[in-house]
């Protein structure tokens, strides 16, 4: 059993950190990207074609993607996002375009790829083992990174002087017009920035577990839940996601991966529930 | 647009969608034989989407709500055939049977998601979830043979399932045309584009919703049954295929969402190109490849097209631009009616002005609101009697907005109540008040932009006499020479907001600011319209800035500040009253407070 | 427009009449082509062959192919199908893409285009859903799977050359029981791992039956493969529970991972590792996983055939590692066996006609190897085919490695080697 948290809790952190992407862009900048997933998963096959096609070291690679990625969000800021701001249709069109990405790539990862599960070769015997569990070294360093990137990230958005003007940028953006800041450049920042989070988790993840053209939706899922049962907020996010780790970890292999999946959506409802009945509506922008 | 109904002369116009409908399908049924055998599982699979498509299209086209839930009713179908017909039972009953199941979770998931106060993305989502439980629980459920799914044991003909297939898909336009020609259509499309005006024009948005998501829902449990008896067996990755759903979701988005040609032009390319590539090679890659191009050609088309104004009607509404730039028969001008300055038929006001108002048909007790911290209405108490024109004034941040809301029902009050005649109606919702006489017009005019002018007028009517006063009205307002919301000036977008206001307001109309950005001679054509209102017995609530021209009109005038009224009488007297000058005329912009006053008042007396 | 709700009631019953009354007038033409195989001069006979040579079953489809390719190869060479005037066989392969939806597509495609049988697809699970669009081509299939689901649907156009999973299973633990015997061996507790979907669990079903029949303590297993990437925790389960054995059922990539896993915690059941089937037995898992993998116990489709003792299969064993670069074993050694039995039918029907072929594969039978009308058949046991479709004479092999070898252990027919027991180092 304490196996089991221990494992939930390495992959609940990658979870946080892929949900995190997905709040910022939405709470800050209030754009839906649905292609999230997506964006993982291309880090996830960077880092594998780095490392099985270029000899790229891992963790080397794990950065390589994360640029990666965050170009592959400005490409998508530029094709989805940006025409639905500019038309003011807002999540709806965003929703849709994001949608056709994702099929798009998931059918591009099957060209170049192949259809089959794909891994890191290097994830060998590298362990480490106290009080009788063992944890593969991969994840303890996933574990590690992910937290930490968390943690300066939020540190950033909450109390540096940039990090603030994001945020007010955000949320009252006509004032920020006004006061000459560089709007489009800090939507697309904060788009990118959310694509690279996420491509970071991609890469940390493709360190521990195989990638297949499919599991995109997957990921969005995650990044559904962990964001929006977190309201948004960082904290939220952060139990959210870890707890989600953790009760998938416990849970699969007692009553199978369908039974797990089952109680944590209908979890996700009931959460929804309780918030709406004692909280109140979930404002778009409360990050 | 969406040709909803075709306004003045429609029921005629009606027939030739059902002829054609009815032709179309006796030429599918007599010659799908034609196509050579190795085709047919391709155009079947385009006919499953097709068919979705349409099935979507209802909720998510006309409605307007991005449903994900669509393929738990699939699977419900799926599934309920493949298990009634292994155990020997008859497979059609069943399968209505479960298609009432299925419009009947359809109608929960609304209700549900109403009490959770989901829209856009989130109602999105929660659909999402929902169809993951789904799957999750069939691919956990053993008697429903997981992952795996369950066989038919009987082997199926493609014959049988090609009819029912084509009987599906005419059966899915044909209730798209149906719901698009009516009513029904109306209202949804007026949901679509603006779910608050169309509440203040008497549509109950929760009722309709579920009829929407019902339907659609019913239609889709059809379609996963038809699809299990082709494939021969229900199977997760088939009834449960978000792909599937995508896919479908993109052709109606690119054939244009709403309308009755959008799903099938979006599934000819979003599916055709796959097609051709599967039909003429095996090649994994040239199919994958053909995939991939077809996304990026339908994405190509969405994007290109929304960059257009306010087009978010995909390929229908551009082909339709093109055919309407084309020169046609100039239409013959409608007599007396001027474009910028409509002919209004009204009749001269017959109430004299010291005339006796009528019975009290509004009363606004106590009430009180706040938002937080602020308090935005104080114990607000206010008459509106039977043909009584009341001006409401304030500056900007007084209340005035947020009063119309609690008059309307868009918003509850803290405490206190309003009475419609004997009636509290503190508790009743928009729509029911609406159709209790009470209506309103937004400061912005809000038509829909998804319906032409006459049937934006014709959204509150109800019954059989109403569209005799829908038409009344147009050519009363001079409005009735005019098709397009959208391209209709803006005199004439006001105008007709009043007009799909008047349809339902008997004992209480609301204007909010209708005079912003019209000319002075435009001015007097609404407070003519105004009069003639209130000449008919209604009680007529003018909230307007501008006193000058609105004065006039007045019996009374009502003066807000910070939340209260500060005064509540006879213009002259208001427009004195220092607290009122104080409050709203201010020193700064009148420099000789008293003899401006005179100056508007000698205004007004003339 | 006030009728515009009854208008759509209307259509609505209309709709529902007209497809009520389409399905009650559900006739039973066949949705198939007829083949022109009736006259007995046919120059060659088109066999369909939808695989999957990209996606997730790759890694089995290729070799597969290059197999059946082969085989088919080796029996034109000498003389094809004598009964039709030396007729060639001709394999008409496509990708399927691992894509299960795609099969039936496939299937209808390959159909229209006259083949006159299927060995193909070749996924248990891909098959499964493809048994009623087969049976609606009126075309016989021939393949390897191991699933129970395959025949139950009853189709009589479905044949399995190997056996059942019960079968499987149930001779596994035949073996197994011998075994523990002859080593004086005694087990208490067994560990069951598989996946939660076909073959998994019928397998898993029947060695949890077997166990609890001898009265050992059962802890099984059955993992979500698309969700479980990590097996730290299963083997945590396992080791915890002092087993004494551990048996199932794991695709290629569970396998490794799960090897890998076993590696990582050092540890070692008493009687070590025994797996139906599964991804064990391929030569990529050894290469994967080494030496933790070294004396696992698998049973498999065929054995060590460039081992053979008959000089066809093994020149066919050689020709195909020197095209794949892989030995010619397990799942791609049934290819031959296939090619064999659906080579014989055609020939007893003396016809192209599927038909014809199904009834000659009905009445085929033959006892050991060498009986077979061609000499190309690489598993053991022989052929008789029941009522269902399923092999009756089958026989699986149990393979142990030994490094980068395969030796056969059972049964002696085909046993090459030694057994190193408990099937741990």
């Amino acid at each position: 059993m304490l196996q089991d948290i221990i494992s939930g809790t390495t992959v609940g952190a990658l979870y946080v950190l892929l949900a995190l992407g997905f709040t910022v862009t939405l709470g800050i900048g209030d754009m839906v990207n649905l292609a999230h997933g997506s964006v993982v998963v291309a880090g996830m096959y960077s880092v594998f074609a780095l490392n099985t096609e270029f000899g790229v070291s891992p963790y080397l690679a794990v950065v390589a993607a994360t640029v990666i990625c965050a170009a592959l969000s400005l490409v998508i800021y530029l094709l989805a996002i940006e025409p639905s701001r500019r038309s003011g249709a807002g999540h709806r069109e965003q929703v849709i375009y994001t949608l056709v990405i994702t099929s798009g790539l998931a059918i591009a990862f099957q060209l170049f790829f192949g259809g089959d599960l794909k891994g890191l070769a290097f994830t060998g015997a590298d362990v480490v083992t106290a009080g009788g569990i063992t944890i593969a070294k991969a994840r303890l360093v996933a574990f590690v990174i992910a937290v930490l990137v968390c943690a300066v990230f939020v540190v950033w958005l909450r109390y540096t002087t940039s990090g603030q003007l994001v945020r007010m940028t955000g949320r009252y953006t006509e004032s920020a017009y006004a006061m000459g800041v560089p709007v489009r450049a800090v939507f697309i920042a904060v788009f990118c920035l959310g694509g690279a989070l996420g491509g970071l988790a991609g890469g940390l993840l493709m360190t521990i577990l195989p990638v297949s053209p499919t599991i995109g939706l997957d990921f969005l899922l995650i990044a559904l839940i962990v964001a929006i049962a977190g309201r948004l907020s960082f904290v939220g996010v952060g139990v959210v996601g870890l707890a989600y780790g953790i009760v998938q970890a416990v849970l699969s292999n007692r009553i199978g991966g369908s039974s797990t999946a089952l109680v944590v959506f209908v979890a996700f409802l009931a959460v929804l529930a309780a918030q709406r009945i004692f909280v109140g509506r979930l404002a778009a922008r409360s990050a | 647009m969406a040709r909803v109904t075709a306004g003045p002369g429609g029921r005629t116009r009606q027939a030739p969608g059902w002829i054609v409908l009815a032709a179309v399908t006796v030429a599918l049924y007599a010659f799908w034989g034609a196509i050579p055998a190795e085709f047919v599982p391709t155009v079947i699979t385009g006919m499953v989407l097709l068919f979705l498509a349409y099935a979507w299209n209802i909720v998510g086209g006309i409605l307007g709500e991005l449903s994900l839930a669509t393929m738990v009713f699939w699977a419900m179908g799926a599934y309920t055939l493949v298990l009634a017909m292994n155990s020997g039972r008859s497979a059609w009953p069943a399968l209505l049977a479960a298609a009432l199941v299925a419009a009947l979770v359809g109608w929960v998931i609304v209700v549900v998601a109403r009490f959770l106060g989901l829209d856009g993305l989130y109602l999105a989502v929660f659909t999402l979830i929902v169809f993951e439980i789904a799957r999750s629980l069939v691919t956990a459920s053993e008697p429903l043979g997981r992952n795996e799914g369950v066989i038919l044991t009987e082997f199926t003909t493609v014959r049988t399932s090609v009819y029912l297939l084509i009987g599906l898909v005419m059966l899915a336009i044909a209730v798209n045309h149906g719901i698009l020609r009516s009513r029904i259509g109306r209202r949804w499309l007026a949901i679509k584009d603006d779910p608050v005006a169309a509440a203040a024009t008497g549509v109950y948005t929760g009722r309709e919703k579920a009829r929407a998501y019902a339907i659609s829902a019913g239609l889709a449990a059809l379609g996963g049954g038809v699809q299990a008896y082709y494939l021969g067996y229900a199977q997760p990755g088939t009834a449960l295929s978000v792909e599937l759903l995508i896919a479908a979701i993109l052709a109606v988005y690119v054939g244009g969402p709403g309308t009755i040609i959008g799903p099938l032009l979006g599934t000819l390319l979003v599916y055709g190109l796959s097609a051709m590539a599967t039909s003429l090679s095996t090649d994994v890659d040239v199919t994958l490849y053909a995939q991939l191009l077809q996304y990026a050609l339908a994405f190509a088309v969405i994007w290109l097209l929304s960059t257009r104004r306010a087009s978010r009607l995909g390929l229908t509404a551009w082909l339709g631009a093109l055919v309407r730039r084309r020169p046609r028969a100039v239409a013959p001008a409608v007599p007396g009616v001027d474009a910028r300055l409509p002919d209004v038929a009204l009749s001269p006001p017959v109430r004299a002005v010291d005339a006796e108002p009528g019975p009290v048909v509004l009363r606004i007790d106590g009430v009180n609101k706040s938002f937080g911290r602020v308090q935005v209405l104080r114990d607000i108490t206010l008459d509106l009697r039977a043909g009584e024109i009341v001006g409401l004034m304030g500056p900007n941040g007084a209340g005035k907005t947020t009063l119309c809301n609690v008059v309307t029902g868009v918003i509850a009050p803290d405490t206190g109540t309003v009475s419609l005649g004997d009636k509290d109606i503190t508790r009743m919702s928009t729509p029911a008040r609406f159709h209790a006489g009470i209506a309103r017009t937004f400061q912005s005019a809000r038509l829909f932009v998804s319906l032409n002018l006459y049937d934006n007028v014709a959204v509150g009517a109800s019954g059989g006499g109403d569209h005799d006063r829908v038409r009344d009205l147009m050519r009363r307002y001079g409005i009735d020479g005019h098709t397009s919301s959208t391209d209709a000036p803006t005199f004439v977008r006001r105008l007709a907001e009043v007009a799909r206001a008047m349809v339902g307001a008997k004992r209480v109309l609301i204007l909010d600011e209708p005079l912003a950005g019209l000319t002075q001679q435009q001015h007097e054509v609404i407070l003519r319209g105004v009069r003639d209102v209130a000449a008919g017995g209604t009680a007529v609530l003018l909230v307007e800035h501008l006193i000058q021209a609105v004065a006039p009109v007045c019996d009374r005038l009502v003066v807000m500040a910070a939340g209260a009224i500060i005064a509540d009488g006879a213009p002259q007297a208001v427009l004195r009253d220092e607290r009122v000058v104080d409050a709203y005329l201010g020193t700064a912009v009148v420099a000789d407070p008293v003899s401006d006053v005179e100056e508007v008042l000698g205004a007004a007396e003339r | 427009m006030r009728i515009g709700g009854r208008r759509v009631r209307t259509v609505a019953l209309f709709g529902v009449l007209a497809v009520g009354l389409a399905g009650c007038a559900g006739a039973d033409d066949s949705g198939g082509t007829d083949t022109g195989g009736s006259g007995e001069k046919v120059d060659e006979v088109v066999i369909g062959a939808p695989l999957p040579l990209t996606g997730t079953g790759g890694a089995f489809g290729v070799p597969y192919l290059a197999a059946l390719q082969l085989t088919v190869d080796a029996i034109n060479a000498k003389g094809g199908i004598k009964s039709l005037g030396g007729a060639k066989l001709r394999l008409e392969a496509v990708d399927d893409a691992s894509d299960a939806a795609r099969d039936a597509q496939l299937i209808q495609q390959l159909a229209a285009k006259d083949v006159s049988a299927f060995v193909g697809p070749l996924l248990s699970a891909s098959v499964i859903s493809s048994v009623p669009v087969i049976t609606r081509s009126e075309r016989p299939f021939v393949g390897p799977n191991l699933d129970n689901a395959v025949t139950d649907a009853g189709s009589p156009w479905i044949f399995r050359v190997a056996g059942r999973a019960t079968t499987w299973g149930d001779q596994a633990f035949d073996w197994l029981d011998g075994t523990l015997k002859a080593e004086s061996s005694t087990v208490r507790k067994i560990g069951i791992v598989g996946i939660d979907v076909p073959p998994g669990t019928s397998t898993t079903e029947i060695i949890e039956a077997r166990a609890k029949g001898l009265g050992w303590e059962v802890v099984k297993i059955n993992y979500d493969q698309r969700s479980t990437l990590d097996f730290a925790p299963i083997v945590s389960r396992l080791r915890d529970a002092n087993v004494d054995i551990v048996m199932g059922y794991q695709n290629p990539n569970d396998a490794v991972l799960f090897a890998k896993a076993v590696s990582q915690q050092s540890w070692k059941p008493a009687n070590g590792f025994v797996w139906i089937a599964g991804g064990q037995y391929l030569t990529s898992f050894k290469e994967a996983v080494g030496p933790i993998a070294d004396s696992w116990v698998v049973e498999s489709y065929a054995p060590e055939l460039s081992a053979s003792k008959t000089p066809e299969i093994k020149e066919l064993a050689a020709q195909f590692e020197a095209k794949v670069n892989q030995p010619l074993r397990g799942l791609a050694g049934a290819a031959p066996a296939i090619i064999t039995v659906l080579a014989a039918a055609i020939e007893k029907a003396a016809s192209a006609d599927p038909t014809k072929i199904r009834d000659a594969l009905k009445d085929l039978s033959f006892a050991t190897p060498a009986d077979a009308p061609f000499p190309y058949y690489s598993m053991a046991g022989g052929v008789e085919f029941d009522d269902k479709g399923d092999n009756t004479r089958w026989k699986g092999i149990i393979v142990q490695w030994e490094g980068d070898k395969q030796i056969s252990v059972s049964p002696e027919e085909v046993t090459d080697g030694q057994l190193a027991w408990p099937a741990t180092k």
